[in-house]
Parts: C-alpha cells; sequence; structure tokens
C-alpha cells in the first residue's frame, strides 16, 4: 500500500508539475525577500575588506569571529530574520496547503491559479486551528515521549559504557523525529480531510487524522521515508557535484540550488498526492463506509490507478462539495 | 600469564632505560644532567577500591636550600579541595569545572594521622591550616608544622607521614570514576621553600598555595620511590620505572615505582585498560634529516640535539582501541619534536593514560613522566576522524614535561609560562608533524593556530597575561591569557624576532633552567630575547591589546594643472582642456591610505599597496628615529601611473596577536563576489527553513 501510494503522489504531483513551480516561486519570493537585506548588510561589511574574500573558498571561523566584532548586529540581524520568516513560513504553509489541496482534490475546469487561490483563502482560518490544535497535541505527545529519556539521561551520564550517553540522546533524537513525523502527518491527514469533506469544524478532522496515524504508523511512515529517500536522492546530487560547484560559475551554483529546491517542492506535492491516497484508502468518505453512497471518490479507486482515475475521482469530490 | 609479561615488561623498561642511560651518558650537551633533590619520598600506600580509600605511610627527606635556618614546613593536602563547598577550589569552580559538575556524592578529603620526627616527636597535633592567597580559613588543602628544630642551611630533617585519604568521584582531575581511578595530587606533599633572590624574592620563605580552580603545580625536585598494593585484577600505571611486581596471598598485588629528578608522583589503575607497549627509537624514529634540521635551527651541534630512547606505555579504555596508534604516534611525535627543539627527554619511561567513562575530567593532565590523554569513541572513525583531539591533547600534555615538569615554573603565579609557553610549542609540533588542521572534515576546517585567534578581541584589555592563577577577572579570561594569548604572543614574536631567534632563545631558557624554578623575569632575561623587553612589557605585562587597521583607501587622478602657469620661463595661461590634452598618455593618480592604531600595542609591520594592474608594494612603517611606528593615526600618500586599488596591513598575517585581522586590510571599491556567494547561500539556507516550516 505504501509504495502504491507513493507511486499515486508521484503521479498526481506529475500530473500538475505547475504546482511544484507556484511552491518553488512562493518559497524563492519570500526567501529572496527575507535574504536581501541580510545580503547588502553582509555586501557592505565585507565588499571593501580584502580579508574577507577568503569566504569565496569556503567558511572560515575566523572570519566570522572578525566580522561578529566588526559588525556585531549583523549575525543578530541575520538570525532575526531567519526566526521572522520561519514564523512567516508557518503561516505561508497553511495558505499553500490549503491551495495545493484544493488543487489536487478538485476537478473543475478554472485556472490552476484559481483554484489554488480559492484553495488557500478557503482553507486558511481552518488550517490555522487545526495547526494550533496539533500544535497543543504534540507537545503534549513530545513531553510524554522524550520523559524517559531524560530520566535515562542521568543513569547515561553515569553508566561505565561510554556510548550510553550518546545512545540514549541519539534515541532520544530518534524518537522526537518520528513524533515530530508523526504529528506532521495527523496534521496532513486532518487537512484533507477538511478539503475533502469541505469540513467547517475542525476537531473531529485533526481527531481522524490522530486516529489514522496511531493506527497505521508504518504506512504513513513508509510514505514518507519514500519520499524521503527521493528527497535525499536529489540532496546527493547536490552534494555529489562539488567540483561543478567549486568550478562553475556562481549562476550554475544557484541553478543547481534551486533545481533542488524545486524538486523538494514537487515532492512535497507528491507527498501530499500520497497522503491523499491513503486518506482514502484508510478513511473513505462516510457514505462509502456507510455503504450507501456510490460516487467514486478520490482513493477509493486503486491508489496506483493512472492519473485520468485521479482526474475522475476529484471531479467526484468537486461534484460533492458543490452540492 | 599476567605476571610473565609483567616481568618481561620490567626487562624491557630496564632494557630500554639502560639504553636511554648510556646514550645520554655519551652525548655532549649542555643540559642538566640531573636536579638536585630537595625533596624524596617513600611512601606506601593501599587502594581499597570499594570504598575508595588509601592508606599511605610516607617518609619525607626535606634539605634546606637557603642560607638561613628553618623551622616550619608547609605541606599541600590537596585532596581537601574536594572536601567540602566551602575549599577555595569549590566556591572559585563553584563545584563545575570544563564542563564536568561535582557530583554530589563525590567528596573526597585527606587527614594526616600522624606526623612525625626521625627522633619520633610526634607533632600531628601541632599542624595548622593556612589559607596564604585568600581569606578562606575553611581551606584545607595548605598544612604547616612547626618543628623542634629549625631545619640549617643546607641541612636535611626526615618526617614519617601516616595518612588516609578517600578519592572524589571525578570531575576534575584526579578520583575515581566506577572501577577507573586517576589518582594525582593525592599525598602529603612539601611546598616550595624559596631563598632571598630566588624568582626575585627578596626573603626567603615557603611557596605554598592552596589548591585553586586553575592551578595545581608547583614543587621542588626529588626521588620518588612508592610501593603501590591493590587487588590485583587492576593494570596500574605510574611515574617512573616500575623495578617490582609481586602478588600477595590476600588477593592484592603490589608495584613499586622510581623515578629521580621529578616534581610529583601520580598513577591509575583500572582491570579494563588496554596495555600498548612501544618503544621510540632515538635512531629509528628521528632521521638523520631531522637532526640536522633540528641542529642547523639551533646553531648547535649535532651530538647536543641527539635523543634518548623513551619506553612508552599507553593505557587505553578498549572501546578506543582503533585510536591506539594516533596516541602512540602523537607521542612519538611530542618526544621527538620537544626533544629536538627543547632539549632530550631524559627520562626512561613515559605512560600515557586514556581515562575511563566518567573520569573524563582527569584527561588532559600532565604528571612527570606520565599524562592522561583525552578523547571519544566519536572519534574512532570516519566522519569524526578528522578531529585532531587525540592526538592535540597527547602532544599538549607531553610538552608539559618540558614546560613545567622540567622547567618547573610557578603554575599559581605564572602559569603563562607553563601553559603558554606549552600551547605555542604543541601548535609547533601539531603544525610540523599532522598539518596546519586541528579539525579537517568535509566542508569545515579549523587551523591550529586559528583556534587561539578565535578568542581574542577587543574586549580582551582588561587582564594581563602575567597574573596569578587566580586573579584573572573570569575563568574564560584565565583561560584565555593563560593558554591562547601566551601562545599568540610567541607566534607574534616570531614575526618580530625571527623564527630562529625565538627558538634558539627557547632551548637556551630550557637549558638554564631544566630541574629549576625560574620565573618571567627569568625567562625575558635570556640570551637572545634581551631586545625583545620592550615587546613583553607590552604583550605580557600589560593588558592592552594589538589591532592595526585600515581606515580608508581612496585613489584619484591628479588633475593637471591649469590657470596661469610658469611654464620653461614663460608666464602662459593653460586651460581645462589644454591642460588634459597635454597630460594625455601620462595620467597620474594621488592615493591616499589611512592607517590607524587601535590597540595600545605597537608592533613593527608593513602596508601593502596593491595596485590596479596587479602590482604590490610593501611600505615599513616607521617613526622617523627607523624605530616601528607609534602614532595613533597615519596617512600613506602615493602618486603612481596606477591608483590604488587596496591596502593590507601585516600582508603575510604575521601579526596573529592582532584581535581584527579583517580590518588590517581595505579596498578602494567593494568587490561583492565573497557577498554573493553567501548571499546566494543564504537564500539557498532559508528556502530550506521554509520547506521546513511547510513551505
Amino acid at each position: 500500500m505504501t509504495i502504491a501510494a507513493t507511486v499515486a503522489g508521484l503521479r498526481r504531483a506529475a500530473h500538475v508539475p505547475r504546482l511544484a513551480a507556484v511552491l518553488w516561486l512562493l518559497n524563492l519570493a519570500l526567501a529572496a525577500a527575507a535574504a536581501i537585506p541580510g545580503w547588502l548588510a553582509l555586501r557592505s561589511a565585507i565588499g571593501v575588506l580584502p580579508e574577507a574574500d577568503r569566504l569565496r573558498a569556503g567558511f572560515s571561523f575566523l572570519v566570522l569571529a572578525d566580522l561578529a566584532q566588526q559588525r556585531p548586529g549583523l549575525l543578530g540581524g541575520l538570525l532575526l530574520s531567519a526566526v521572522g520568516l520561519a514564523g512567516l513560513g508557518l503561516l505561508a504553509g497553511n495558505l499553500v496547503t490549503g491551495g495545493v489541496l484544493e488543487v489536487l482534490l478538485s476537478g473543475d475546469e478554472r485556472p490552476l491559479g484559481y483554484r489554488f487561490g480559492r484553495g488557500a483563502c478557503g482553507f486558511f482560518g481552518r488550517f490555522l486551528r487545526v495547526g494550533l490544535g496539533g500544535l497543543a497535541l504534540g507537545a503534549i505527545a513530545f513531553v510524554a515521549a522524550l520523559a524517559p529519556f531524560v530520566l535515562l539521561a542521568r543513569w547515561a551520564a553515569e553508566s561505565s559504557w561510554e556510548p550510553a550517553r550518546f545512545v540514549n540522546g541519539l534515541a532520544g533524537g530518534l524518537v522526537a523525529f518520528v513524533l515530530v513525523l508523526l504529528v506532521l502527518t495527523a496534521l496532513d491527514v486532518a487537512r484533507i480531510l477538511v478539503v475533502r469533506d469541505d469540513a467547517r469544524r475542525t476537531w473531529p478532522a485533526l481527531r481522524s487524522g490522530i486516529g489514522a496515524v496511531v493506527r497505521h504508523p508504518a504506512k504513513w511512515l513508509g510514505v514518507w521515508a519514500a519520499n524521503g529517500l527521493l528527497l535525499a536522492a536529489a540532496f546527493g546530487v547536490l552534494v555529489a557535484l562539488p567540483s561543478a560547484l567549486r568550478a562553475a560559475p556562481l549562476l550554475a551554483t544557484v541553478a543547481l540550488e534551486q533545481a533542488f529546491v524545486l524538486a523538494r517542492c514537487g515532492l512535497r506535492v507528491a507527498l501530499l498526492g500520497s497522503e491523499i491516497a491513503l486518506v482514502e484508502r484508510l478513511l473513505p468518505p462516510a457514505q462509502v463506509r456507510g455503504g450507501t453512497q456510490a460516487a467514486p471518490v478520490a482513493g477509493a479507486a486503486a491508489a496506483a490507478e493512472v492519473p485520468a482515475s485521479a482526474t475522475a475521482e476529484v471531479e467526484s469530490l468537486t461534484a460533492k462539495r458543490a452540492t | 600469564m599476567r605476571s610473565r609479561r609483567a616481568r618481561l615488561s620490567l626487562a624491557l623498561v630496564l632494557c630500554v632505560g639502560c639504553v636511554s642511560c648510556a646514550t645520554r651518558a655519551a652525548l655532549g650537551a649542555p643540559l642538566p644532567a640531573r636536579s638536585v633533590a630537595i625533596a624524596d619520598y617513600d611512601i606506601e600506600v593501599r587502594l581499597d577500591p570499594d570504598a575508595k580509600t588509601l592508606a599511605g605511610r610516607e617518609r619525607i627527606a626535606w634539605t634546606n636550600p637557603s642560607s638561613e635556618p628553618v623551622a616550619e614546613l608547609r605541606f599541600h593536602l590537596y585532596l581537601n579541595a574536594f572536601r567540602n563547598s566551602q575549599s577555595t577550589f569549590f566556591l572559585e569552580s563553584g563545584g563545575q569545572l570544563s564542563g564536568d559538575r561535582a557530583p554530589d556524592d563525590g567528596w573526597g578529603w585527606t587527614d594526616v594521622t600522624s606526623l612525625r620526627t626521625a627522633d619520633g616527636i610526634e607533632l600531628a597535633g601541632a599542624l595548622r591550616f593556612e589559607h596564604p592567597d585568600d581569606d578562606n580559613a575553611l581551606d584545607r588543602t595548605v598544612a604547616s608544622v612547626r618543628l623542634p628544630e629549625p631545619v640549617p642551611p643546607g641541612g636535611r630533617v626526615a618526617l614519617d607521614l601516616a595518612w588516609t585519604a578517600r578519592l572524589p568521584r571525578i570531575f576534575a582531575r584526579t578520583g575515581w570514576a566506577h572501577d577507573y581511578f586517576l589518582v594525582g595530587q593525592w599525598f602529603p606533599k612539601l611546598g616550595v621553600y624559596e631563598p632571598a633572590g630566588m624568582r626575585g624574592r627578596a626573603a626567603g620563605g615557603w611557596n605554598c598555595h592552596q589548591f585553586h580552580a586553575h592551578s595545581e603545580f608547583y614543587a621542588d625536585f626529588g626521588r620518588y620511590r612508592v610501593t603501590i598494593t591493590l587487588p590485583k585484577r587492576f593494570i596500574v600505571g605510574a611515574t617512573g620505572v616500575r623495578v617490582a611486581r609481586r602478588e600477595n596471598a590476600d588477593g592484592t598485588s603490589t608495584h613499586v615505582y622510581e623515578q629521580a629528578d621529578v616534581i610529583d608522583f601520580a598513577w591509575t589503575a583500572s582491570p579494563h585498560f588496554l596495555e600498548l607497549r612501544r618503544t621510540f627509537s632515538a635512531q629509528r624514529d628521528v632521521t638523520p634529516a631531522e637532526y640536522a634540521e633540528a641542529a642547523k635551527q639551533l646553531g648547535r651541534p649535532l651530538d647536543e640535539v641527539r635523543l634518548c630512547d623513551v619506553a612508552i606505555l599507553v593505557l587505553l579504555q578498549p572501546g578506543h582501541a582503533p585510536q591506539a596508534e594516533r596516541h602512540l604516534a602523537a607521542a612519538k611525535a611530542a618526544i621527538k619534536w620537544f626533544g629536538l627543539w627543547y632539549g632530550r627527554y631524559p627520562y626512561p619511561t613515559l605512560t600515557v593514560v586514556d581515562p575511563g567513562p566518567g573520569g573524563a575530567g582527569s584527561g588532559g593532565m600532565e604528571y612527570p613522566t606520565f599524562i592522561t590523554a583525552g578523547t571519544s569513541f566519536l572519534l574512532n572513525r570516519w566522519p569524526l576522524a578528522g578531529v585532531r583531539v587525540p592526538e592535540f591533547v597527547t602532544v599538549h600534555e607531553i610538552g608539559h614535561q618540558f614546560w613545567q615538569s622540567m622547567v618547573a615554573t610557578n603554575e599559581f603565579e605564572e602559569s603563562w609560562l607553563d601553559e603558554g609557553l606549552n600551547s605555542y610549542s604543541t601548535g609547533k609540533v601539531m603544525e610540523k608533524v599532522f598539518g596546519p588542521w586541528l579539525v579537517d572534515l568535509p566542508r569545515l576546517r579549523l587551523g591550529v593556530l586559528e583556534l587561539p585567534r578565535l578568542g581574542n578581541n577587543q574586549d580582551r584589555v582588561f587582564d594581563r597575561i602575567r597574573t596569578p592563577a587566580w586573579g584573572f577577572s573570569s575563568s574564560g579570561n584565565y583561560s584565555f591569557n593563560s593558554y591562547s594569548r601566551s601562545e599568540l604572543t610567541l607566534r607574534t614574536l616570531e614575526a618580530v624576532a625571527g623564527e630562529q631567534t625565538v627558538a634558539r632563545a627557547l632551548r637556551a631558557y630550557h637549558e638554564r633552567w631544566r630541574f629549576a624554578h625560574p620565573s618571567s623575569d627569568d625567562f625575558f632575561a635570556t640570551p637572545g630575547l634581551e631586545p625583545y623587553r620592550g615587546f613583553f612589557e607590552q604583550t605580557v605585562e600589560r593588558p592592552g591589546i594589538v589591532d592595526y587597521e585600515v581606515a580608508s583607501v581612496d585613489s584619484q587622478p591628479v588633475a593637471p594643472a591649469t590657470g596661469r602657469l610658469e611654464i620653461a620661463g614663460k608666464t602662459v595661461m593653460v586651460g581645462a582642456a589644454d591642460a588634459r590634452r597635454a597630460a594625455s598618455g601620462t595620467e597620474q593618480w594621488r592615493s591616499v591610505v589611512l592607517v590607524r592604531r587601535r590597540g595600545e600595542v605597537v608592533l613593527p609591520t608593513e602596508l601593502e599597496l596593491r595596485y590596479e594592474g596587479g602590482r604590490r608594494e610593501r611600505l615599513p612603517l616607521r617613526d622617523p628615529g627607523g624605530g616601528p611606528w607609534t602614532g595613533r593615526w597615519r596617512k600613506v600618500e602615493v602618486t603612481d601611473r596606477e591608483r590604488v586599488v587596496a591596502a593590507v596591513l601585516d600582508p603575510d598575517d604575521r601579526l596573529v596577536l592582532d584581535v581584527n585581522r579583517l580590518n588590517d586590510g581595505r579596498r578602494a571599491e567593494p568587490d561583492g563576489r565573497a557577498a554573493a556567494v553567501w548571499g546566494t547561500r543564504w537564500v539557498f539556507w532559508l528556502q530550506q527553513l521554509l520547506a521546513l516550516v511547510g513551505l
């Protein structure tokens, strides 16, 4: 089921390639808006300093330390802009996910931009509520899951087995990582349910999302893992060309980096597509579950079906939502 | 099996010792062969590993080195630093040192139960605790006792002590962790009686400091014979040569160690050590070219730089087995290069101890012929094998054999003389043997000399290097001044005086003061360093910083003369157009570079002017008298066919004491390429951040 859902997700993403491009453009626009002031400040700080040319060859602790001394506000400013951008990104993420899900789940003939905007605006408030609920529940789960590792830390620190502390930290980190993935998945599932059912009340969707993830963690994590492997492969390509990155002009490097970001955006769309496929398998609409509705809903068909089938599914969903 | 192995080991050690001594006798050298034995110790100690206690007896024989009678003796009782939270050590450290925190159940202490003269007079009741460094009357790390009879000048007194001790749980330097024991600062030990004139003293007296958070070493040379009894499952390492080992009927074994010409004795025990034995061969491990290189640099005959064989014992944790060769290579490199540069390592043995789990606080310590290293299982293999911490720590601690153990400076009062000289020497060995990188990971490197430079900044104007270890404004400033700043100072001295001058001076200093107690003034007075007294006054005796800056670079075309001009004896009116036409092809640029000295320290430096066509010109900055430029600012003006596009002070980056390398140069016009590289990278990183939060 995991492989089928992954393939279905990739097909959905490939079916609307412009969606990844929209995501990439938004990502680039926001990042650039936040980065350009820092870039200009950096240029003003180091442009006239020949010693800073060492940065062209790579990172230098010494230059960084001297820069922090010479322009004490610069690094703090960069950090602040990153934090601010992360906050903005959280809000923008809700907008964008609404748009992506609307495009993936709706089948009307209107232009992609229109559907994207409709989803982004229409579901923003509800997604925000889902996010806040997920954050609260996630925090509780986080504390509960990591408490044993915190308690074990003292034992590990005093253990005669040297790696104990490291292993405990690593295990805690892994658990935290998996937990974060599960919470993010539950949020995605809840959002898919909100869009699919056009649900006004978000709590039931979040509850269903958590329930689905808790009942079938391996399936969801499998989809994330498959997506993660593809991302790792893309990252591998980015890293495996260090000679090209170093020798090539800056523009080539930037192009390669942006290709990676574009691939990452495509994989984000594919992940949502895979999750839609899994949702339709594990959480079919109530009518289908009750056996009274014969309409073919998205994912009710085999997740690995061809895009044409997916189009038919989303058309039926749209028809349902229109009623 | 172990017994047979031990006998073989002993034979090997003794054999190596013989070779070493024989070789040493044949070598002509101005190095002192022996110390003057002031304080001799014969100690018997028994370890109870379950109770973590020691029961010891010792005979101390002390010779009065002064020309006046001495009626009082002073002892270090350093395990009492861990007695309670009221000790000076605890108050200074806050129960936390180098990231390790004192455990609640880890107290350690020592109690002298008997102190008798050779005549049998009991003096234990007359012991008084002293606190010469502060007003902490509750500190029990120094004790004094008045003798029934003063010791006459050159006279000798013997005392018999009995004592018990509980070792602290390791968080700093000494103690136990599970079944690993690092037993340092463990026995009642005499301070140093300094006669009038020694280290600038006006009158003779005891120099016996309390145990501080940041210093612990200053002692007289002597002969040690130490008999250690403990359960036979333990593997033991210690200062000196093991001359006997026997197994006892009660399941214990007894190990006897001896060493002369040392200032201290430490030992370790653990059932888990991997024992690795190698010999540093003065013939095999040093090439003729290396001998020749050292002799040439020092201006000495080859015989004077020849080394002795040394039996190396590495006691390694089993989990660090993949790092065995790294430790051995570092130990050999240190024996070789410290020996070649400063004088041969004179002892037949060297023991390197890898602390056990939980015992990291005892790592990175130095005792005569015995050091503790420091590593982690994470450094066993890729990707972190490129972190050269095990090599760095091993080389550094072996360096202390030369700077502190043999040239036995007072760490309490002048920590820079051992930590600073040793940090400088360590950096030189690391660069020579292991290359310029202390951290050499994919896309991340940190240079050996970058590490000390990272901590140097404009705020380092409040403490001076020559300060008692407990007298710095903060722990960070103790560390920076004693280690990093001192290292950078000596590297900068190389730039000022020349590498060869410094190398020869350090050799001469070591030869003069091996097995003795020099002060900073003695160091400054070393032949070859006398002309640099002013340098040391600025950098060691005062807290000033070095900070040169190119504040601006401006280049403008020289406008041709216009107006009513006298040309070839005629008065003519020259308009702007005519002037431009006349000057065509011979345009000149007037460049002005504003140089500033932001720091207090004055050093000789030069300014490199970089012209548009790629030509470079160096101008030494001097005062009219020819000495280094002492002003606070200066305008350097040049008129040339080419314009100056950049100016850089200290273009070879040799004044490493400069707190800000970045402002040492400036361009006339900005170059955005470096900013573009990192600006686009910054965009990319922010994009990844956005992706992480859902966009």
